[in-house]
């Protein structure tokens, strides 16, 4: 069932999973059942809470909702990415079709209250990682062309599985063990930005999120970024993702963000 | 026919008298108002906000929270906006809902707590509860202003005297020689409760870095591993003392309610729990008066203290 709170918009849903696809060597795409009464999310870098584990947890089990981007969101379904890195998340990515999920969201700023015109200029996307989490959803919104990096080969997802969403997008790997350049993303990335000037929305790990942010003061176009920190509630309680601002003040990047200017914040504090 | 009577679930902490024996923790419910769309404050027995100081402090660097065998280990290191801008800016909204609000209040010196209880005392809050416990926060020596029986009683006593009539609950430490020592100082000092457990100070390795998981290094544990600990604590404090004493750690289900009232516990406060589930509170409140109805008990106070140890 699920119960909609008025004021803020958030749901909770005792959610299905619909399916579960593998999409790399440790990355899988779930998709989950989202009621068709609701109004389809405006996902754009939103986020939610997902739990497949008891509440209370078992002695030694998971304890928090883990936060994940909306990868896309459709009438009737939400899309996640999960990327296999821990306890948590190797339970999600062991789901099968019909077992249940807690839902929680949406939560959390997109790129439409960032940068209201977001739609009227193309973009450079640039995922690194996991960060391909937020980016269907945004390639979606807007003219876009995305750049993809990952250490080695055997965190790359399937490049025909990519550009069936993405189109022609441009791929590094940093050991040039797989696909596309070898090299970081920030390569790529700054070569189109000399060729043609467009803002930048990322999402990825904090020091390649401070290589774009250098990147983009020099290019001088805005950089917007999708920052990560771990979260104990993502509903602006817990201040674990709470972050000093570049002016002074602090981010919760719960609820102010996660979509965020990345010229306001220190992505070195993130490590 | 006869109508069933709805269990009573009221229960008095001095002279504050609670809808319910559930209270959100302080730190885990904000402000007071963040998580009202979830959980109206005034529903619950009362809130009790996050430690508030004289001055904003920006709290630790992150990473400041980690998982631990199905606990949480914090270390958010006090991150508050100051007394004054809570008195300014938000004590009135969360007061209009008609909720029983606490500050939890923190400071460097005794004479801060004493300070941030003035400035409190003028306001429509409705209790206080010091904080002398946070493992993220201690003395120049390293210790825990509630760790030492004397400290404690002097911090309580000028809190007390500060908080002019305002009903002053004490947070005391888990990790202390003997429970009841301190207990029996902040009663004698004129606390009007006690609140058991705070985090019990804790850490947790990185093996691939090589480093503590926390920028703080170590942090405070909570949830339910520590339950067991609350529980053993609250049951010597309770035969100890005469003041009301809230139990706290790992109250996720009625269940655990039941336990630290059975314990002696008047009252318990969630906070973990609330960080999983939002709504695990009321739903604490709704098992609580459940079971009282199938088991035709007409109060939950005459559950307190009667667990049977011999």
């Amino acid at each position: 069932m699920a119960t909609v709170f008025k004021k803020s918009g958030r749901i909770i849903y005792e959610s299905t999973v619909l399916q579960n696809q593998m999409v790399g060597p440790n990355t899988f795409l779930l998709t989950i059942d989202y009621p068709t009464q609701n109004e389809p999310i405006l996902a754009l870098g939103r986020f939610a809470r997902l739990r497949a584990w008891p509440y209370p947890p078992f002695a030694c089990g998971p304890l928090l909702d883990r936060p994940f981007s909306i990868h896309k969101s459709t009438e009737n379904s939400l899309q996640f990415l999960i990327r296999c890195v821990g306890p948590s998340t190797a339970i999600l990515s062991n789901l099968t079709a019909r077992q249940s999920i807690e839902f929680l969201g949406p939560l959390g700023r997109g790129l439409d209250l960032v940068y209201p015109d977001y739609k009227k200029t193309p973009w450079y996307l640039a995922a690194g990682g996991a960060g391909l989490g937020p980016m269907a959803t945004i390639k979606e919104n807007l003219e876009a062309r995305l750049f993809y990096g990952e250490r080695t080969k055997e965190n790359q997802v399937s490049a025909d599985w990519l550009s069936s969403w993405a189109g022609d997008f441009v791929a590094a790997c940093d050991d040039g063990s797989g696909y596309g350049f070898k090299g970081p993303v920030t390569g790529p990335l700054a070569e189109a930005l000399e060729k043609e000037k467009r803002p930048v929305f990322a999402c990825g790990p904090p020091l390649m999120l401070k290589a774009i942010s250098d990147i983009c003061r020099m290019a001088k176009v805005p950089f917007l970024a999708s920052a990560e920190a771990f979260m104990g509630c993502g509903l602006g309680v817990c201040l674990s993702c709470s972050m000093p601002k570049k002016s002074g003040g602090r981010i919760k990047i719960c609820c102010d963000g996660p979509v965020v200017d990345g010229r306001a914040i220190n992505f070195e504090t993130l490590t | 026919m006869t109508q069933e009577k709805t269990p009573d679930l009221t229960v008095k902490i001095g002279p504050l008298v609670l809808k319910n024996p559930v209270i959100a923790a302080s730190g885990t419910f904000g402000y007071g108002l963040e998580l009202s769309d979830f959980v109206p404050p005034e529903s619950l027995g009362a809130v009790i906000v996050k430690g508030l100081s004289l001055e904003p402090w920006p709290g630790n660097p992150l990473p400041r929270l980690v998982e631990s065998s199905g606990g949480l280990i914090n270390a958010i290191g006090l991150e508050n906006m100051g007394v004054e801008e809570f008195i300014k800016n938000h004590l009135d909204k969360i007061k209009a809902t008609g909720a029983t609000v606490g500050a939890n209040i923190i400071g460097r010196t005794v004479e801060e707590y004493a300070q941030v209880a003035k400035c409190l005392a003028k306001t429509p809050i409705d209790f206080l509860e010091l904080n002398v416990s946070c493992p993220n926060l201690s003395t120049p020596g390293g210790l825990s202003f509630g760790s030492d029986p004397e400290i404690c009683f002097k911090l309580t006593s000028m809190a007390v005297s500060a908080a002019s009539g305002l009903p002053v609950f004490v947070k005391l430490p888990p990790l202390v020689t003997d429970i009841t020592i301190l207990a029996k100082k902040v009663e004698e000092a004129g606390a009007t409760a006690i609140s058991l457990i705070n985090t019990i100070p804790a850490m947790s390795v990185d093996i691939i870095n090589k480093r503590p998981t926390l920028a703080h290094v170590t942090g405070g544990l909570s949830g339910p591993p520590i339950k067991p600990i609350a529980l053993r604590l609250v049951m010597l404090c309770a035969q100890a003392v005469n003041i009301p004493i809230l139990g706290l750690g790992g109250v996720f289900t009625y269940q655990d309610a039941l336990e630290f009232i059975l314990v002696g516990a008047s009252a318990v406060q969630m906070g973990t729990a609330v960080l999983i589930d939002p709504l695990s509170p009321l739903k604490v409140i709704e098992g609580l008066s459940n079971y009282l109805k199938s088991q035709k008990i007409s109060s939950i106070s005459l559950l307190k203290g009667q667990i049977q140890t011999a």
